[in-house]
């Protein structure tokens, strides 16, 4: 229904021009979206000179290369896709232009599109104020709309009444539509249309979006920028999702681990806002969640550090960086709080990790005992292998991973060390049992860093090696840093890396969760393991041509982009969460 | 459930089609027993061919198609790269549904329910996949090659504890399997037999994933196995359980049961026993000859096995043209009953009426709604369009089409009537109408049977 009403109002947007008694304003619309935009909205999209975006994105060659995949050509038989063109061809033969530069012409200035707390029905109003890039191309637009209109709706059509010299048309009395200084006004109440069109005359009565307070202090946090900006109130957010986001728990402890103490300060702040931006060579979404981390309950404590300044490990920069996760977190503080952050039916896992803890470090309390040795700040890296242990490679390629942990007592390098052995001792029965070549611990001295290592008995040779064979578990102590590595290559880069042997050690991060990962060295490892991807498409039904096709282009696009980053980062009156995408 | 009491006497005299000649059932139970079903088209084209042509090139397929080729490769590949058997149990399943060769596939399955071996305890894909590709390579082959070799092969030697059989400590594990369930049967060896041929494998190990003979640990001592004296070895042990007159007896039971049914007597055994020692023990000749039987293609035979999880699952999504989920069929089969390369004894699956109970026909029930409901095991191509236009032109000509393909077993006047009911009642017969046909059809007690 509401669907229905909005398609109405876009469709007809022709009417205005019953009610345009002024011709449109010039450039006066840089003063901003929320400025034409009625307070108390709750949620709002913000567009600004998207146009300029939308066409250097289908100028560019990424554009170009998916018109001639096959991949699109499914898609190109079926009815949808048929229907869709020939509603194309109308629009384009009614108006006399290409789709494409009616949409530029139309949408590519400035959008703002409002939903309100509604009068009398459930659901929230819609607001709409536009103003088109191309004036002409507008009022020729409007134009051949009313015509339209004219001739098939006329019926439904009312003039409603006039407010400052700016008539509103109604449409079935359920789309009011109204221009005024250049804007295209599009409500689905009188009352709002009313509103907007008052706004937009300047009339200091009604406030505007851009004085609300909340907006101003979720949009300040936000910072300029960003083609499409948003807001929207938490109780909105909250209602909408039925009281699920955010949610109050987490199902997940790795999702506890890397997003916990976000959505709780998202219970901070009346308002949150997003931005998406794009420039030259990359896209990102910024999220800003306005707050003060130190006023959550104490269960949240271990999420943030005291100080935001050097909050997390900065990220190594190692040779075949794939990924890479650095973050700050009280494991024993969360650990402890667990049964308050994570749901019930979870917490029973914990208890068993717990008992089969026990039978390695008998006596010790892994919350008490453990946990507060492990320290608060960490790296973990993934990386590309080189498999200089090997005469031969394995059939299945796995990234070398490293986890690197503070470790500022001697407490913790044992712990760690105990760790490392038994996860060998646990590794080689495990092995021998499959009759693969067993482990053997030995150590060496690297730029003056004991590493201790295993290698295997017999060095393996041959194609197509064993599993196992990714693995040559390796750890050291580095100033005050414990590495615990799935491959000696990674431990030694690790260790070469943070006794400065090639380039100074990485600095601290102020960020409070960093997750990077270099599109290059992904595709490579996916590359690697290509025939493992395709094994498990068709195993899931895809034919094996298709497969390949699918695997192959996704492996193309991948080589295209450069990096991925998401961070959080809490920063002077609230936390920043921002995602990035940024190519070649 | 009705099957015959007995069979034709001289049955297995060449078969010789009826008045109408070879007709499209009988095409239809030949690619169903000796395979794992077929679609519409596939029966036609073995109708069109003759009953010895199609078992010729069942005997003898032609050479995979090459996309095939690459698949079974990729995923064999994939499957000892991981060392995860639930990518082997998928490889096998990719070979069971798209490979022409399905009666070599069927009697891979029913050698390794034979042989049966189970990853849970071996816990080495790469050893299983080579087992495999044993009982592959000899399925229709020479049985006493392939009894020689599995005695080596070193899945077999790890299941049945084939290193602790030592000079001083004999292991009977394998001498017992060997004369109980691979060539014998019980009552035909005694416990002395069997004490003194598990001296003769004594030192037959593994080492480095390969098959050993441990001289240190070997017994050269004189033994004694069914009246034989000597210094006999593990592959003497083999021929002379082989030259017993149980063994072509206890083969041909195993045959029978897999492409007669459970209802056959002591003198159809006997015949297929005489022509086991006849051929010696060539397997393609003596199925050959059983699948151009008159005993094979009698009606007491047709619609006389219940389908196993295999038959049931793979012959559906080869009848209906279903690309599967083979990862999620595999669950499927174990949660049937058949978990391939998991027996779960060393007497495999005990198959027949074990095959259904109260939960299997339940979870056989909602598997054939998931399918033609739902995506989780993969997608029912269009229904109504696979069946050629000249056999859906009334709800009574779709009914039979439908019938013929999928059911072994006539449906009698009355399932048919109601049937047809079913459909007239829902005036135009259309794509969902002819779905929930197929769901009826395939949840019949009919479509049990193969």
């Amino acid at each position: 229904m509401r669907a229905s009403r909005l398609w109405g109002a876009v469709c007809l947007v022709g009417v205005l021009s019953f009610g345009s008694v002024r011709p449109s304003g010039a450039d006066e619309h840089n003063a901003g979206v929320a400025a034409r935009l009625p307070a108390g909205a709750l949620a709002t999209v913000e567009v600004e000179g998207l146009a300029a975006v939308v066409e250097r994105l289908l100028a560019s060659d990424y554009a170009a290369d998916l018109q001639q995949r096959s991949l699109l050509a499914p898609l190109r038989k079926t009815e949808g896709y048929r229907r869709a063109i020939a509603a194309k061809r109308m629009v384009e033969y009614y108006y006399g232009m290409s789709l494409r530069d009616l949409s530029r012409d139309l949408f590519g200035g400035s959008i703002g599109v409002a939903l309100y707390p509604p009068e009398d029905d459930e659901k929230p109003e819609l607001l709409i104020v536009a103003h088109p890039s191309n004036k002409k191309a507008f009022d020729e637009v409007l134009g051949r709309t009313r015509t339209l209109l004219v001739a098939v709706a006329a019926d439904k059509m009312r003039e409603s009444k006039l407010i400052d010299g700016t008539s509103l048309t109604a449409v079935d009395d359920k789309v009011y539509f109204g221009v005024r200084e250049g804007w295209l006004v599009v409500a689905t109440t009188e009352r709002l249309a009313g509103q907007a069109v008052a706004l937009l005359g300047g009339d200091g009565e009604v406030p505007s979006l851009a004085e609300d307070d909340a907006y101003r202090r979720v949009t300040k946090r936000l910072g300029r920028g960003g083609v499409i900006r948003g807001t929207v109130k938490r109780a909105f957010l909250e209602a909408a999702s039925k009281g699920k986001f955010p949610p109050s728990r987490f199902d997940n402890a790795l999702a506890a681990l890397l997003f916990g103490g976000i959505f709780e300060m998202m219970g901070e702040s009346s308002m949150l806002a997003w931005s998406l931006g794009v420039a030259e060579n990359d896209v990102s979404l910024t999220l800003a969640i306005p707050g003060d981390v130190a006023r959550l309950p104490e269960r949240y404590a271990g999420y943030f550090a005291d100080s935001n300044k050097d909050a997390a490990p900065g990220i190594p920069r190692i040779k075949g960086e794939i990924a890479g996760l650095t973050m700050y977190r009280d494991l024993a503080s969360l650990y402890r709080g667990r049964e308050e952050l994570m749901e019930e039916r979870i917490l029973p896992n914990f208890d068993k990790f717990e008992s089969g803890l026990g039978n390695l470090l008998p006596g010790k309390s892994f919350a008490e005992d453990v946990l507060p040795n492990l320290g608060k700040r960490f790296v973990i890296l993934a990386s590309t292998q080189s498999y200089e242990h090997l005469d031969g490679k394995p059939g299945v390629q796995l990234p070398a991973f490293a986890l690197v942990a503070d470790s500022s007592s001697p407490d913790a390098s044992d712990l760690y060390q105990l760790l490392f052995q038994t996860v060998v001792s646990i590794g080689n029965l495990t092995v021998g049992k499959r009759g693969g070549e067993p482990w053997i611990m030995t150590g060496e001295q690297y730029e003056g860093v004991q590493i201790s290592y295993c290698r295997f008995l017999n060095r393996p040779a041959g194609e197509e090696l064993p599993f196992i064979n990714n693995f040559t578990p390796a750890s050291a102590l580095v100033k005050d840093r414990y590495i615990i590595s799935s491959s000696l290559e990674l431990c030694r880069q690790l260790v070469g890396h943070y006794q400065g042997k090639d380039t100074p050690a990485t600095e601290n991060s102020d960020d409070n969760v960093k997750l990077l990962v270099q599109a290059d060295t992904l595709a490579n490892i996916l590359d690697r393991n290509k025939h493992l991807l395709e094994a498990r498409m068709i195993q899931e039904g895809t034919p094996a041509p298709a497969a390949k096709a699918r695997l192959a282009f996704a492996l193309e696009w991948l080589t295209r982009l450069d990096q991925f980053q998401l961070t959080s980062k809490v920063e002077g009156d609230g936390l920043d969460l921002r995602a990035e995408v940024s190519w070649k | 459930m009705t099957t015959a009491d007995s069979v034709s006497l001289a049955s297995l005299e060449v078969f010789q089609p009826g008045p109408k000649g070879w007709t499209l059932e009988e095409a239809a139970h030949l690619l169903r027993r000796a395979g794992f079903a077929a679609r519409w088209q596939e029966i036609t084209a073995a109708h069109r061919a003759g009953a010895a042509a199609t078992i010729e090139r069942l005997l003898a397929p032609e050479e995979p198609p090459a996309e095939f080729q690459e698949t079974d490769e990729l995923l064999h590949r994939v499957a000892i790269g991981t060392g995860e058997i639930q990518d082997l149990k998928a490889w096998w399943l990719h070979r069971m549904r798209y490979s022409n060769a399905a009666l070599t596939e069927k009697m891979t399955l029913l050698w390794h329910n034979h042989f049966a071996t189970s990853h849970a305890k071996v816990n080495s894909v790469r050893l299983m996949a080579d087992q495999n590709a044993l009982l592959r390579r000899h399925c229709l082959g020479d049985f006493r090659t392939l009894v020689h070799e599995i005695s080596r092969d070193v899945a077999m030697l790890v299941w049945l504890d084939g290193n602790a059989n030592k000079k001083r400590h004999p292991n009977e594990n394998y001498a017992r399997e060997l004369m109980e369930l691979f060539s014998l049967g019980e009552g035909n060896y005694s416990e002395r037999d069997i004490q003194e041929a598990a001296r003769a494998f004594s030192g037959w190990h593994v080492r480095e994933n390969e098959f050993w003979f441990d001289r240190g640990h070997h017994d050269f001592g004189t033994k004694s196995v069914f009246g034989k004296r000597g210094n006999l070895d593990g592959d003497d042990i083999v021929d002379l359980c082989l030259e017993q007159e149980a063994c072509p007896r206890f083969l041909a039971t195993k045959l029978l049961d897999a492409f007669i049914g459970p209802h056959v007597g002591d003198v159809e055994v006997n015949l297929l026993a005489g022509r086991i020692r006849h051929h010696d023990f060539a397997m393609d000749k003596v199925v050959g000859e059983l699948l151009r039987s008159e005993l094979f293609f009698s009606p007491a035979s047709r619609g006389a096995i219940i389908k196993s999880p295999v038959d049931f699952v793979i012959g559906t999504y080869r009848t209906l043209d279903v690309r599967p989920n083979l990862q999620k069929t595999s669950q499927l089969l174990a949660e049937l009953g058949q978990d391939v390369f998991e027996p779960p004894t060393v007497k495999g699956w005990e198959g027949g009426r074990h095959w259904i109970n109260t939960a299997t026909i339940l979870l056989r029930a909602n598997f054939v709604a998931d399918l033609l409901g739902g995506q989780r095991y993969g997608e029912v191509p269009a229904v109504v369009e696979s069946v050629p236009t000249a056999r859906r032109t009334s709800p009574k000509e779709l009914i039979e089409h439908f019938a013929s393909l999928l059911a072994s077993r006539s449906l009698g006047e009355d399932s048919l009537e109601r049937l047809n009911d079913y459909l007239v009642g829902a005036g135009a017969v259309d794509e969902q109408r002819s779905r929930k046909l197929l769901h009826l059809l395939m949840t019949s007690p009919e479509y049990q049977f193969g």
